[in-house]
């Protein structure tokens, strides 16, 4: 792995660089670590589980029959699953409303320098290193008509006919969680973001300030456009974490999606038909289904993933 | 600028100054809120609960705390969990390095491939693969150890690790590790001598991700823990929940618990971690 | 890749206890694996001692006992649990038996991956329904033919673990649900025991008159419903209707039984606020907290009652019929325990689940925990609860869940949550449960 000795230093770079690509093992090295632990405990169950879909498996003994693509063509039908994902995709429009205004917002604010900005920041970020479990217990007593604060906190703020009982109705049960949601993940967003307008040079900033730019016209000709980047990253967890949300939806709605499925996201409707709607009276588990539905959300994040990084890769691109 | 127009903008910022700083208290206040909520409930016996949502309890005594560091195993829970998220984020820091120096700066065939391959692991549903994952363990006999939870732990982190790092190293000067090959130095020197040092930032970013949900995480622990010696610490407060499901006193005061290790830290790295996440992680 | 020394690794001996010293040696023993071993003993010494759990089973490990493994469902029960193991290992030396605790609602996750991955404990607890046939065919137990004092059990745990011609194993405890009150409400109003559906309409409208909570009804994980649905419907139908339901001979949708989801809708204002979001825990502490006057709850959920709240003083009483010629509470199992064909320690495990049904556990049972499984046991002297329990039940109906025929019930009553918000009506409800039932002239 030493550097062919037979080529001496004062040669030209094309060279040392052609000499270089002729070693192919260091790379090779370096990324077996990774290919060992990911290939064995990732792509493995993953195929695996891509396998297992295509048979009749409850989760409890044998296999059962080969029924092929029976469960994707069940999933695809399936009132529950659909409405599931009709959550999720309201929980990702939400969120990335918010995220793309307030997180923002909140970002600019603190990226002035003030003396008090380290505080903020601090206490901003930290619904984010709270459980996700936690979280929704949090809320879920919260919101609580026995025990909760926020209607008694409505009352006392003379908005007492807002009272309700929040999670027990349908038509508020999901924005709740969605707002539970927004806490943890704003949290995350505005740190991204405050990272991404760091890279804004000032320079450019003061040029155009100079120029006589207003600030919004400032935020929206010079900043705007060096946030590109983090437009990226923030969109793209975002997307991830909207249809991926398990924990604090489940610890909220459970399996059923209390009230009658208003709550219901595509995890919680696989690890009902995975593990069983969480009772010790029932105990009909559909594993091969449940994988079935698994892989579909699979596909469906990775299709929104893949659409959102080519759309907002380009306006980073066209932007430099 | 005549002394109306310099009035004029002196008090349009302070304006905006107040603005600023309103806002962002509301903020903060929407956030502390309900963290205030859960601390001030965990002195609270369950009938205050029901008497006075707001008020402060009447007394700061530690009983909840005492039953709910024995009852719910805290000491042996606290001790897996944190054996198995230094081991797990040790592990997958390491990895992600390796894997990622050599998608970014390494000639390596199919780079985007691999780099796409192991980002897309982000996007599969942790429910999917549990099952599998867990006969794989069984396969490797690693079942009645933390090691099968390590093991998992550090291959989930690895998609966040090679997300971050790829885009940094990427962005790093070739004229560095160039210097350094011309020097003489093999490329696991140039790594280490070179790009590691400046590469402290990302990665503390990366650890402080990974270690946060790796610590948070009940799922995989829920599947893999065959024994109550092995359970981590959100498996041990989810238990709780479940026998002292109204207890909210003794519930919060376990939350707080289990919430108390990973906030300090980050209360005393924030400026460490802030300063990571901002040097150039995002570099698209 | 990095290796972290204190990983235990597979020559520990430790391990090899838990799982049978066969399977370590399959693995094969290589020098450098063995020296490792040692290192990992150490290092596994090392943490013995810093920690009260590793320390027990070291502990188990020294004294060369056979440690048997088990999974509990309910970790609320662990006092109760750990006594009986106590009295248990005292009459068995040699033999240990060590509890795990899942969450209820996430028992039946870990167990099922657990078993698919092969690893499940030495003696297994089944849900009462069907799995513990699945497991018998499977091949996952194994029978324990002149083992278990089948004659000793009541009928309806005998029916759970009897069957194929063979016996699998033992349940350790009954449940009977009913209604549950608290008594120093229904004095102090004067309310009497309902004993049929008008006087339990108009109990509740007084109790609500009088600012009181009538009911606690949490219907988030449609558990207490689903009890509230089905001994409605018990009473109507009785214990031959109920057979006859499972003949086919009766429908649910049948105008007379179709009352019992209407009564469950009419009481709808006398439920407590939110109660769609309640959980089944959230619902309990209410009520044993005197929040609301009754419940539909089980026997098993009085040990819950007390500990959220020591001196609560609750009573129970049969669901009545509409006309009140008769009171009905249905009664399920808790687990069957069974043992694992997999265990290497299936004689001790074979012995523990055997001994379940004995006088011993069963009294324990009888005083502390919900109903036992053996004939002629009875809650001893001053435990007045348990004793009204038993009482409360004429006729007994077995928990719909818990039968073939009926088995899907419960799995379509958590579809039907729109009863409650008006989705769904009386009639639908009705129809939705029916749906689920497979008749069968062998019931």
């Amino acid at each position: 792995m030493e550097l062919n000795p037979n080529v001496p230093p004062s040669a030209g770079r094309g060279r040392r660089i052609a000499t270089a690509i002729r070693r192919p093992r260091t790379q090779i090295w370096f990324l077996l670590p990774a290919v060992v632990l990911y290939g064995g405990f990732f792509i493995l169950p993953t195929l695996a589980s891509y396998w297992l879909a295509m048979y009749d498996w409850s989760g409890l003994g044998p296999l059962g029959d080969f029924i092929g693509f029976d469960n994707f063509r069940r999933v695809f039908e399936d009132q529950e699953f659909r409405r599931a994902a009709l959550h999720n995709l309201w929980i990702f429009i939400a969120l990335f409303v918010m995220t793309n205004t307030v997180s923002l917002f909140l970002a600019v604010l603190l990226d002035r320098k003030s003396w008090m900005r380290g505080p903020y920041r601090a206490i901003i970020f930290l619904p984010y290193i709270l459980s996700p479990v936690v979280t929704g217990f949090i809320f879920e007593v919260l919101l609580s008509p026995n025990i909760g604060i926020v209607n008694p906190a409505l009352d006392a703020i003379g908005l007492g006919s807002l009272q309700h009982t929040w999670l027990a109705d349908p038509r508020t049960a999901l924005p709740v969680i969605i707002i539970a949601l927004a806490w943890q993940w704003n949290a995350l967003a505005t740190v991204i973001f405050m990272a991404g307008l760091q890279n804004v040079p000032p320079e450019m900033r003061e040029a155009a300030i100079t120029d006589g730019a207003s600030p919004l016209g400032v935020f929206r000709h010079v900043t705007l456009p060096y946030l590109a980047p983090a437009f990226t990253v923030v969109n793209v967890l975002l997307a991830i974490f909207a249809f991926r949300a398990f924990d604090l939806v489940y610890v909220i709605g459970g399996a059923i999606g209390a009230p009658n499925g208003a709550t219901l996201v595509m995890g919680t409707v696989i690890y009902g038909n995975a593990f069983g709607k969480g009772s010790f009276l029932d105990v009909t588990t559909r594993m091969s289904y449940a994988m079935a539905q698994g892989i579909v959300l699979f596909v469906i994040l990775g299709l929104v993933a893949a659409l959102l990084l080519v759309y907002l890769s380009r306006r980073e691109r066209r932007v430099h | 600028m005549s002394t109306s127009a310099l009035n004029v903008r002196r008090r349009r910022s302070f304006v905006t100054w107040v603005g600023a700083h309103s806002i962002l208290i509301i903020a903060c206040l929407l956030v502390v809120a309900p963290i205030y909520f859960l601390v001030l409930g965990s002195f609270k016996s369950v009938e205050e609960f029901f008497a006075s949502p707001f008020g402060l309890p009447k007394s700061f005594g530690t009983d909840n705390y005492e039953r709910a560091w024995t009852e719910a195993s805290v000491g042996t829970t606290i001790k897996n969990s944190a054996i198995v998220t230094v081991s797990a984020v040790f592990i997958s820091t390491v990895v992600s390095c390796l894997a990622s120096y050599s998608i970014a700066r390494l000639p390596l065939r199919g780079a985007m491939f691999w780099r796409l391959l192991f980002v897309g692991g982000l996007i599969v549903p942790v429910q999917l693969i549990m099952v599998a994952v867990f006969i794989t363990m069984r396969w490797l006999g690693l079942l009645g150890s933390l090691g099968s939870l390590i093991l998992t732990y550090s291959t989930f982190g690895i998609p966040l690790g090679v997300l971050v790092l790829v885009g940094f190293f990427q962005a790093l000067p070739k004229e560095l590790s160039e210097a350094a090959t011309i020097d003489g130095a093999s490329d696991f020197q140039t790594f280490r001598m070179v790009i590691l040092p400046l590469s402290m930032a990302p990665i503390l970013t990366v650890m402080i991700l990974n270690g946060v949900w790796i610590w948070n995480d009940f799922f995989i622990a829920l599947i893999l823990s065959t024994k109550p010696s092995l359970e981590t610490l959100p498996l041990g407060i989810l238990n709780f929940f479940g026998v002292y499901s109204t207890e909210w006193g003794l519930i919060f005061a376990s939350v707080v618990i289990s919430a108390l290790p990973v906030v300090a830290l980050y209360l005393l790295m924030t400026r460490r971690f802030i300063a990571g996440m901002t040097a150039g992680s995002v570099k698209g | 890749m990095t290796q972290d020394p204190n990983r235990p690794r597979r020559g520990e001996r430790e391990k090899a206890e838990a799982r049978g010293v066969d399977e370590v040696f399959e693995r094969g023993f290589t020098r450098a694996g063995a020296l490792r071993g040692v290192g990992g003993v150490l290092a596994a010494g090392a943490l013995a001692g810093a920690t009260p759990a590793f320390a027990r089973d070291a502990i188990r490990v020294r004294s060369r006992a056979t440690t048997i493994t088990t999974w509990g469902n309910h970790p609320e029960w662990k006092g109760v649990m750990e006594k009986i193991v106590d009295v248990f290992e005292k009459s068995h030396p040699g033999i240990k038996v060590e509890v795990t605790y899942k969450p209820t609602a996430q028992y039946n996750a870990a167990l099922n991956a657990a078993l698919a991955g092969g690893a499940g404990p030495d003696v297994i607890g089944w849900n009462e329904g069907t799995s513990i046939r699945t497991a018998a065919k499977n091949k996952q137990i194994i029978a324990l033919d002149g083992k278990v004092p089948v004659g000793r059990l009541i009928p309806a745990a005998r029916a759970q673990v009897v069957f194929d011609g063979h016996s699998w194993g033992s349940a350790l405890d009954a449940y009977t649900v009913g209604i549950f009150y608290q008594r120093p409400i229904f004095k102090k109003y004067g309310i009497k025991i309902p004993t049929n559906w008008a006087q339990l309409i108009a109990a509740s409208k007084k109790l609500q008159a009088a600012g009181v909570t009538p009911w606690a009804m949490p219907a988030k994980d449609m558990i207490i419903p689903y009890f509230f649905y089905i001994l409605a419907a018990s009473s109507i139908l009785g214990q031959d209707g109920f057979r006859q339901l499972r003949q086919g001979k009766r429908k649910l949708t049948e105008p007379q039984v179709v009352r019992a989801a209407q009564l469950m809708i009419d009481l709808q204002d006398y439920y407590n606020e939110g109660f769609q979001a309640v959980s089944y825990a959230e619902g309990k502490a209410l009520f044993a907290q005197g929040r609301t006057a009754m419940l539909i709850g089980g026997s098993a959920d009085y040990a819950g009652y007390k500990q959220v709240n020591p001196k609560v003083n609750v009573g129970v009483f049969g669901f009545p019929s509409p006309s009140g010629n008769r009171h009905v509470t249905v009664t399920g199992l808790d687990l069957n325990y069974s043992v694992n064909s997999k265990s290497s320690h299936k004689a001790e495990a074979t012995t523990f689940v055997a001994w379940l049904s004995s006088r011993a556990p069963q009294q324990i049972v009888a005083n502390e925990l919900a109903r036992p499984i053996a004939i002629g046991v009875t809650p001893g002297p001053g435990h007045r609860v348990e004793s009204e329990m038993v009482a409360a039940g004429r006729p007994d109906v077995p928990v719909w869940y818990s039968v073939p025929e009926t088995g899907g019930t419960f799995g379509a009553a958590t579809t039907g949550g729109g009863i409650f918000t008006g989705d769904l009506d009386a009639a639908g409800f009705a129809k939705l449960v029916q749906a689920s039932i497979k008749p069968s002239s062998k019931a």
